[in-house]
């Protein structure tokens, strides 16, 4: 069969086939990289974030949107202050300063930012009272929870993930639809062969093996062509960011994308071919 | 091998150009098949190589229905029969020995085994020297030689000859039907297509003679 599918199927009618591997690899690898650099970063936000607390005290009021002079913003963080420093639930109360402070000369009224952190075994039940406590104080103080952070910060990295897994599902989707015109193409160029095959009693899938023959050898070098670009670019990468996941992770990784991609091509051929046969008795 | 009772065949829901066909070929049969041009010889040769399933009636191959046969099984039965087509289907990508050699590479045939064959086919059939061309730079005859090599060659149990001796010189044709009924004494079952009276002549054999596809008596 190896020397009927060099006769009869020209290498070049494949070669196009190699290089569209070559980038499908290469994307499938990245989004991989990034569905897991999201998940990293993010995972690492929320550890950090937990059991703290920020409070914002915005330069107008929520109600009616009056603002509020730098003044009363001074005054009223110095109250929060002293509201916390008595609360034996919080480790610790950091004032961010706001770093644009050439508005200040201005006379633009600046917010102001107090970081929380709370002791982890009692911050659930004391969350409430504390935003509570604050509030009743100044009304137009902004209180977020972690939790209310978390959730953001978990809602937009579920649909960056969501993003690059659909970027990996559709590239095995364009893969396969790819492919399958290309065996058609090619099956219509050698629609006298295959008749004549057919006819001397070959099995459809002996017919398929025709192609399927000249068609793993592009899609082979396509992988390898494509992983090497991966390894050079994007494992640098994830050493250089420091992902905090192994490289043995995405090797796997790699590897199950290049058996994807030959079982592909094994079967969207045998698919094709069989499906052409069809029309024949 | 092969019995056929009240075939019809049509072609894309076309007007029917084979009509009520029965007959039956058993082992070391020889039969003419003969008839005006489009009398339907070579629609007959199609059904009897399932190349075309019959619209009514049915076939029996090996005393099993065509129709009602799995892909792969019909594909076993084909591997049984060999075909010399009235147009030869050479494959012009291949050389002539290449061309030769297609059937015993379909299964699966060593390539030393491949060489041996190909090469006493060739010189029998005169093509030795022309073993490494492709089929264009071949005459008519030389072409039609290599066709018959190519459905010979895996020694079929059924062979089906459409217009076999057509480009050949008187020659030729004779020496061709003398390899014809060498093999039919082993056993081969064989149809010959032919306008030629002459063949028919020098081998009798029962003849079937289509007109307007129907087999008259
Ligand atoms: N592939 C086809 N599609 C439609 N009609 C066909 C096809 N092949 C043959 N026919 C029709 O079937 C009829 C019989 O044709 P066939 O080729 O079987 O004749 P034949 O006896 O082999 O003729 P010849 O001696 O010229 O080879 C003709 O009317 C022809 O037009
Ligand atoms: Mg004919």
């Amino acid at each position: 069969m190896m020397t009927l599918s060099r006769q009869l199927i020209p290498l070049s009618s494949f070669h196009h086939v190699g290089l569209m591997v070559m980038f499908m690899i290469f994307i499938a690898c990245f989004s991989a990289v990034g569905f897991l650099f999201v998940k990293t970063i993010t995972s690492g936000w929320i550890a950090d974030i937990d059991h703290s607390m920020m409070i914002e005290l915005p330069p107008y009021m929520i109600d009616d949107e009056t603002l509020i002079d730098q003044a009363t913003i001074d005054k009223q963080t110095v109250k929060v202050m002293e509201i916390l420093k008595n609360d034996p639930v919080i480790l610790t109360s950091t004032m961010k300063t706001s770093n644009i402070s050439d508005l200040a000369d201005f006379g633009i009224a600046m917010p102001a930012f107090i970081q929380l952190t709370l002791h982890p075994d009692r911050a659930e039940n004391n969350e409430d009272r504390i935003r509570r406590n604050i509030n009743r104080i100044i009304p137009n103080a902004i209180v977020k929870t972690a939790n209310d952070w978390q959730r953001d910060i978990v809602q937009t990295a579920t649909y960056l993930k969501l993003i690059f897994c659909g970027l990996a599902v559709s590239i095995f989707f364009l893969t396969t639809i790819m492919l399958s015109a290309i065996i058609k193409a090619q099956l219509k160029a050698s629609k006298s062969i295959v008749e004549l095959f057919h006819i001397m009693g070959a099995s459809p899938s002996k017919i398929a093996s025709l192609f399927q023959i000249s068609i793993l050898r592009p899609i082979i070098w396509g992988i390898l062509i494509g992983l090497i670009i991966v390894l050079l670019t994007l494992s640098h990468l994830i050493s250089f960011l420091d992902l905090g996941f192994g490289l043995g992770l995405f090797y796997a990784y790699m590897f199950g994308v290049s058996f994807i991609f030959i079982a592909l091509g094994i079967f969207v051929t045998r698919w094709v071919v069989a499906r052409y046969l069809w029309a024949m008795p | 091998m092969i019995n056929m009772s009240h075939v019809g065949l049509r072609y894309d829901g076309g007007p029917e150009v084979l009509t009520d066909i029965s007959l039956s070929l058993k082992e070391g049969s020889f039969h003419y098949l003969m008839g005006q041009s489009g009398s339907g010889k070579t629609s007959l040769m199609r059904l009897l190589h399932i190349g075309k399933l019959p619209s009514r009636g049915d076939i029996h191959f090996f005393n099993k229905d065509v129709s009602k046969l799995s892909r792969s099984k019909r594909a076993l039965i084909r591997q049984k029969i060999g075909v010399i087509f009235q147009d030869f289907r050479l494959i012009p990508e291949l050389s002539v020995f290449d061309n030769i050699a297609l059937p015993l590479r379909l299964s699966g045939e060593s390539d030393k085994a491949i060489k041996t064959d190909v090469n006493a086919m060739a010189e029998w059939m005169g093509l030795k020297d022309h073993l490494k061309m492709k089929p264009v730079f071949l005459s008519g005859g030389q072409q039609q030689r290599a066709a018959i090599a190519r459905a010979v060659i895996a020694k079929p149990q059924i062979l089906l000859a459409d217009e076999p001796t057509g480009s050949l010189d008187d020659e030729m044709g004779l020496k061709i039907m003398g390899l014809f009924e060498e093999l039919n004494k082993k056993g081969t079952a064989i149809v010959v297509a032919t306008h030629n009276k002459n063949l028919v002549k020098a081998f009798p054999h029962p003849l079937l003679t289509l007109k307007s596809g129907e087999l008259i008596p």
